[in-house]
């Protein structure tokens, strides 16, 4: 990852350090700083009053740090908010509060015109391929909106780069002109996949972008996704509920619970040796290939409480196994050691 | 796995995209085709739009020719309509009614559609303050009857052609605004918007090329329906002496013309141009079912 680096960046590391609370890049290898990232959806429970009776907190003060050519995989239950936190990162929702820098800059400072011109630099690939691709538009047509929407080129260059688009992902530049419903899902995925490239952006935010796929084309379009990560330097944050694929796909991963980050380690040893209660959860459930290997499934009771009405203190501590007196009146910060981040009571 | 960077071909699709296309179309036609009534709706349409058109080619007098000599003459072989109390040639004023039926129906869903489909966009597209305001006006548009309003309106303007079509065209705005509305709602969820949104793709960009032609459907069928509409209440409207000016041969106003002469016995004054209305509305109302049926099944009434 840090073979990216130019060497005057890692100068500006030197001088960041003021401040604790002070968003000035830590390290010269961030692309992407995350910080109190807050996203509430308001609940209006009276028809004329303007205040609003509570809130979903979908993402609840999400703090990170993506660096330079890194794949971060986020995995939780449904509903947890990672795909909040995604488009919140894109502002594709507006986020309630926190902030996110990309290469220093602000990007919820930015007003819609900045934004939609900083757009070339983080793009999205969604998880449905059926559904992300406007049915009445032709692969051509698709691919050239971004093209157009940023660039002023001749038709020639446009055809050109749309040609070498389409076979950077593996598609043939003959079938440009059909629509997404001749194509099959892995197909529509890499169109998908082709029009976040269009712009050369750095950082893509992939949304479950194989979990509506057949289990023998998610592999296909994986190794795709890594093979252009390394040919184009793309950093990822890579959102899905699927551990295997996140396993296989991230260098660290982030664990969701409640629209909180409960855990956050590079992939080895959160899959070796998983710190959370909750995470410890989540990697029992990974069938094992193994039928003799020893497994500890631990299985969690009841339902995931409402976002709008979280727990006191520690949200999971109504599931969680080991929960104490603690858990249930004071919330766990995310606390560093060595090289990972989790949010216990039980490491404090 | 390295495999995957070789080109792939897509499923083995025997036809060109333009053959699908095509074949699409085609099932398009054929189901519209199969539908009788829709057929038979467009039949009237057709007719009256070739005659209208063709009206100074095919009308036997001129519309505003007067011959004293021979008023309200019952239809025979010289007027096969009759003639009215000026002796104008009946058959004439309902061809030459033709074009201006139409025409007022086409000028009034257009002013309705090109000023209600883009609010019925923006205000869901933006929603919060803007959407609701333009959503509520309306609302107040849609409380009061088409006609009342209408002929407010055209009132308020003055009487003429012009004010009809306009009045006839305010009044349809609403039905264009709230299905835009109900479609853009639905649509601006769609992850191919969120797309082009992420792209950075200028917000009119996205309502004009993506989402429109997305609910172009039953817009459409609420354009054929809402001719017929147009042609009601423009012929309402001329019938109330709100529409056009006495000697230009309209169908609503030649029925208020020939009304009185109803109890005398000159039932072929009010027969003949309201024959005209009613079968350009059943035309374009049947049309508009059938189209309905085929576009979106979802709206199909429980028949």
């Amino acid at each position: 990852m840090s073979t990216l680096n130019k060497p005057e960046e890692t100068l500006n590391g030197a001088t960041s350090l003021q401040g604790s609370d002070s968003l000035q890049p830590t390290d010269s290898d961030v692309l992407l700083e995350i910080r109190n990232l807050t996203k509430h959806y308001p609940i209006r429970k009276k028809m004329f009053s303007r205040q609003p009776a509570g809130a979903v907190r979908a993402v609840d003060g999400v703090s990170l740090s993506i660096k330079r050519g890194e794949t971060i995989g986020i995995v939780g239950e449904s509903g947890c908010g990672k795909s909040t936190t995604g488009r919140a990162v894109l502002r594709l929702v507006e986020p309630t509060a926190g902030e996110i820098r990309f290469e220093g800059t602000d990007i919820r400072a930015l007003n819609p015109e900045q934004l939609r011109k900083f757009r070339t630099n983080m793009q999205m690939v969604f998880q449905d391929p059926y559904a992300s691709l406007d049915p009445r538009w032709t692969v051509r047509q698709i691919l050239e909106e971004p093209l157009r929407t940023h660039e002023t080129i001749g038709q020639k260059e446009l055809e050109d780069r749309i040609d070498s688009l389409m076979e950077t992902v593996g598609l043939s530049p003959y079938h440009a002109s059909r629509f997404p419903h001749e194509f099959s899902g892995g197909q529509r995925q890499r169109v998908g996949i082709a029009r976040a490239l269009a712009l050369n952006p750095r950082f893509i935010v992939c949304d479950e972008p194989v979990s509506a796929l057949d289990v023998s084309i998610q592999s296909q379009v994986l190794n795709l996704m890594q093979d252009l990560q390394q040919q184009l330097g793309l950093t990822y944050m890579f959102i899905s509920h699927d551990l295997s694929v996140v396993r296989f796909i991230s260098d660290r991963v982030g664990v969701m619970y409640l629209g909180k980050l409960v855990e956050l380690a590079p992939t080895a040893e959160m899959f070796a040796e998983p710190l959370h209660p909750y995470t410890k959860a989540l990697m029992s459930a990974v069938p094992q290939p193994d039928p003799d290997a020893l497994r500890d499934r631990i299985v969690l009771k009841g339902d995931v409480p409402s976002p709008a009405n979280p727990p006191s203190g520690c949200a999971f501590h109504t599931r969680c196994p080991v929960a104490t007196e603690r858990c249930r009146a004071e919330l766990p910060e995310l606390k560093t050691y060595g090289n990972r981040q989790v949010a216990c009571h039980l490491y404090a | 796995m390295s495999e995957t960077a070789t080109t792939l071909v897509p499923n083995p699709v025997p036809q060109p995209s333009a053959q699908v296309a095509a074949a699409k179309r085609q099932t398009f036609t054929r189901l519209l085709m199969k539908n009788r009534l829709a057929m038979l709706g467009f039949g009237f349409i057709i007719i009256w739009t070739i005659l209208a058109i063709i009206a100074p080619l095919v009308a036997p007098y001129g519309p505003t020719l007067t011959d004293t000599a021979s008023k309200l003459q019952a239809p025979n072989a010289a007027h096969w309509f009759g003639t009215d109390n000026f002796g104008r040639d009946v058959l004439s004023r309902v061809l030459y009614g033709a074009r201006i039926s139409i025409w007022t129906g086409l000028i009034a869903v257009a002013i309705s559609f090109c000023i209600g489909v883009p609010l019925g966009g923006i205000a869901a597209y933006y929603g919060g303050r803007i959407g609701n305001v333009i959503m509520r006006l309306m609302d107040i548009l849609l409380a009061f009857p088409s006609l009342v309003l209408s002929m407010a309106i055209a009132a308020s303007i003055g009487a003429g052609l012009t004010s009809a079509m306009i009045a006839v065209g305010v009044v349809g705005i609403p039905e264009f605004a709230r299905l835009m509305y109900g479609q853009t709602i639905s649509l601006k969820e769609k992850e191919y918007i969120e797309a082009s949104r992420a792209i950075g793709v200028k917000d009119k960009v996205i309502l004009f090329r993506h989402i429109l032609p997305n609910a172009l459907a039953p817009l459409l069928v609420q354009a054929t329906l809402g001719m017929g509409f147009a042609i009601l209440t423009a012929s309402s409207l001329s019938f109330l002496g709100l529409g056009v000016k006495p000697p230009i041969a309209e169908w609503g106003a030649m029925i208020a013309e020939g009304r009185e002469y109803i109890i005398s016995g000159q039932w072929w004054l009010v027969t003949f141009p309201g024959l005209g209305i009613a079968t350009a509305i059943l035309g374009f109302n049947l049309l508009g079912d059938g189209l309905r049926d085929v576009l979106d099944p979802r709206l199909r009434s429980g028949k």
